[in-house]
């Protein structure tokens, strides 16, 4: 088919009440100024902002947009509005075709009854006819795998079988335009594989899709254009590679003016004014190949009248998990008038993390643990991973032979 | 299910018109009919599944009310005037046709609570909900119509009269007249918890100013309050018909039917209108 503009959403806004009683409160005046027939007032009343203000975008078929932004930034009080379950207060939202939402899956499962039941049940709030389901159970008990269990009530399901199930149901949606907001983050690898490869064919088919995701690989991969919300403002709509940058610029940004304001946590006797980390050599390095030495220094300074003994504890994790955590037996003292400051050099003689970035938190303990000083969360360095090795870190390792080879 | 030309607009415009809030209802009605009867099927089977005495709760409440009844009156603590019909029949006919009405006036607000994550998140014909209900309703008047046949057959009663369509009707009538109130009250039960709480207080208090129990008396304040009671013709004719004597207020009786049929009206305009809203303030 030609280009042809599928959905154009016009000067669109919604707002929203922080206050749950004044919420609700509003809702009834809403509700009240509906049914005399007035049009609500678009403007802000006590509590409220606009959650999602003044939005405007045009997609044609084919299309897949993605929606990135902060939690909290609109993305989706937006998809909801497209969804026809939220009005918006102002604007206009236009779609040509059928609309399907990919957002909730197996809605309506009822744990006591047989996976099959459950999917008459999930199919007809999906909109299916009793008919459809007739004709499709087969592949849908087929695609989620379920062809043992679907007579079992579904309350024996392990959460991994549900999904599946619902996603099965949803699948066979047959759409012009797809929602989607964040289910593709569901069941086991092989699985995902699946469901990726079912979108991609409706998007073959020329669906127009809206996809929310914090998965920036499920973004990249997909979609042919970004809009970008903060705060409920669109700051960028166009090509993916360009508001993806934009998006991890207003990121860094926004962790460094977390960090500007950070102070420190705890008591603050004993405060830590620096970390930074090094090549043993003394160089500042932000890059490190896996088993390499790694330096942290740590300074700090006294803030209370009279000596104090302090131990410092250091914690590493990866994206997953806490490689180290130890606390030094050995106690540092700072005194008011002849040391009030220290610098701590930690030598690591070996990294053997895989990668890809190692975090280090400091925390400065009195004697007996009874009072934390002070707390910093944290330098981070990249980690070059040792090639072919892909496990959390890397051992060295010697492999001999027995019987020895024969020179 | 697939229309390529359909256009679908969400704006800020002011509520339509009562004629085309209708027209939408007719249009969706028969996606509605599809979703409220899969729904429906899905509790009765788990009703069924998790419970070993079932279909039996559609009677229980009531017949244990009657049986109460039927104890004080043999004991001579209470002495109703109830005219010439044996107690017990008077009692449980009344009995089972509140419990018709009582059923109704909880039952929007509780499949419309009980659907709530779907409601928030997926878009639905929202009338679906409120099918499901009725025909739950349905379910239940029928198991009930069939109990009370068998006690007024075991209580030498005769079903040869006319009555027994017309108590039919009166029925439905009841059942109407509950679901209107309930659906009146479920915008705001929804966003107030109250409405359940004061419901919960209020409905036995009801069922003492409507003639369940006993007759309207004919004088005292009571009489007078019973008299202003739109349910007390209902019930009252209702009862005449199912024991087979000729109603004493059949004028007010089909007042009170036009009256909670215009109520029905408003109810579904009103929920139809005010159901979006309430979605914005419930959050997922």
């Amino acid at each position: 088919m030609r280009n042809q503009t599928v959905i154009a959403v016009d000067q669109v806004s919604k707002k929203f009440c922080l206050d749950l009683k004044r919420s609700l409160w509003y809702g009834m005046t809403d509700i009240a100024s509906d049914l005399m027939g007035r049009q609500p007032t678009p403007v802000l009343r006590k509590d409220e902002f606009w959650a999602v203000s003044e939005v405007s975008f045009a997609l044609e078929r084919g299309d897949c947009l993605g929606l990135i932004g902060h939690n909290g930034a609109g993305k989706s009080t937006l998809l909801k509005m497209m969804n026809g379950l939220i009005h918006p207060d102002k604007g206009e939202i236009r779609m040509h075709g059928h609309i399907g939402a990919l957002i909730e899956l197996g809605a309506g499962f009822n744990p006591v009854l047989t996976g099959r039941e459950n999917v008459y049940t999930n199919g007809a709030i999906l909109g299916f006819s009793r008919r459809e389901i007739d004709h499709k159970l087969d592949e849908i008990v087929d695609f989620a795998e379920l062809e043992r269990f679907i007579d079992a009530p579904v309350q024996g399901y392990s959460s991994g079988m549900r999904v599946r199930l619902g996603f099965a149901v949803a699948a066979q949606m047959e759409c012009d335009i797809l929602l989607l907001d964040e289910v593709l983050a569901v069941g086991d690898i092989q699985f995902q594989a699946k469901c990726l490869n079912r979108i991609g064919e409706m998007r073959k088919s020329g669906t127009t899709i809206i996809l929310v995701s914090h998965q920036k690989i499920n973004i990249t991969r997909y979609c042919n254009k970004v809009m970008l919300l903060e705060q409920g403002h669109q700051t960028f709509f166009g090509d993916t590679a360009q508001g993806m940058a934009r998006y991890e610029a207003s990121l860094a940004q926004q962790k460094r003016i977390a960090s500007k304001h950070q102070t420190g946590n705890g008591s603050l006797n004993v405060r830590v004014l620096s970390m930074r980390l090094s090549h043993p050599d003394g160089w500042t390095c932000t890059h490190i190949q896996s088993g390499d030495p790694l330096l942290l220094m740590v300074d700090t300074a006294l803030n209370a009248q009279e000596e104090t003994a302090f131990r410092i504890e250091i914690t590493i994790r990866d994206r997953y998990a806490i490689l180290h955590q130890y606390s030094e037996d050995r106690l540092f003292s700072l005194h008011p008038e002849h040391s009030p400051t220290l610098t701590l050099e930690c030598t690591f003689p070996q990294i053997p993390s895989n990668g890809p970035e190692l975090y280090f938190t400091v925390t400065l303990w009195n004697r007996d643990f009874t009072e934390l000083f002070d707390w910093r969360e944290q330098v981070s360095v990249k980690v070059h991973p040792v090639e072919r090795s892909t496990g959390l870190v890397h051992l060295p390792v010697r492999i001999t032979t027995s019987p020895p080879p024969v020179e | 299910m697939r229309k390529a030309d359909k256009i679908t607009v969400y704006a800020a415009t002011k509520g339509k018109g009562v004629r085309a809030i209708l027209g939408e209802i007719i249009e969706e009605l028969p996606q509605a009919h599809q979703l409220g009867i899969r729904l429906f099927k899905r509790n009765v089977k788990a009703l069924y599944r998790k419970s070993m005495l079932g279909f039996a709760w559609a009677l229980l409440p009531p017949l244990v009310t009657a049986m109460l009844w039927v104890f004080l009156y043999h004991n001579g603590v209470i002495q109703p005037h109830v005219g010439n019909i044996p107690y017990g029949i008077f009692v449980v006919c009344g009995t089972l046709l509140w419990q018709i009405f009582s059923e109704g006036v909880f039952m929007p607000l509780r499949v419309v609570q009980d659907n709530q994550s779907i409601l928030v998140k997926i878009n639905i014909p929202r009338e679906g909900l409120l099918l499901s209900g009725i025909y739950e309703m349905l379910l239940n008047m029928v198991i009930r119509a069939l109990v009370l046949t068998l006690l007024l057959l075991l209580f030498g009663g005769s079903l040869l009269h006319m009555g027994i369509l017309w108590a039919m009707i009166s029925m439905i009538v009841i059942a109407v007249a509950g679901f209107s109130c309930g659906l009146l009250l479920t915008p705001l039960g929804l966003l107030y918890q109250d409405i359940v709480r004061i419901l919960n207080i209020g409905m036995p208090f009801l069922m003492y100013l409507t003639p369940v129990v006993y007759a309207v008396p004919s004088s005292g304040t009571l009489g007078s309050l019973m008299r202003f009671n739109p349910l007390a013709p209902l019930i009252t004719t209702g009862r005449q018909w199912l024991v087979g004597i000729p109603p004493t207020t059949l004028g007010a009786f089909w007042i009170s039917t036009a009256f909670f049929l215009a109520l029905f009206f408003f109810g579904l305009l009103l929920y139809r209108r005010s159901l979006q809203r309430i979605i914005e303030r419930m959050g997922a």
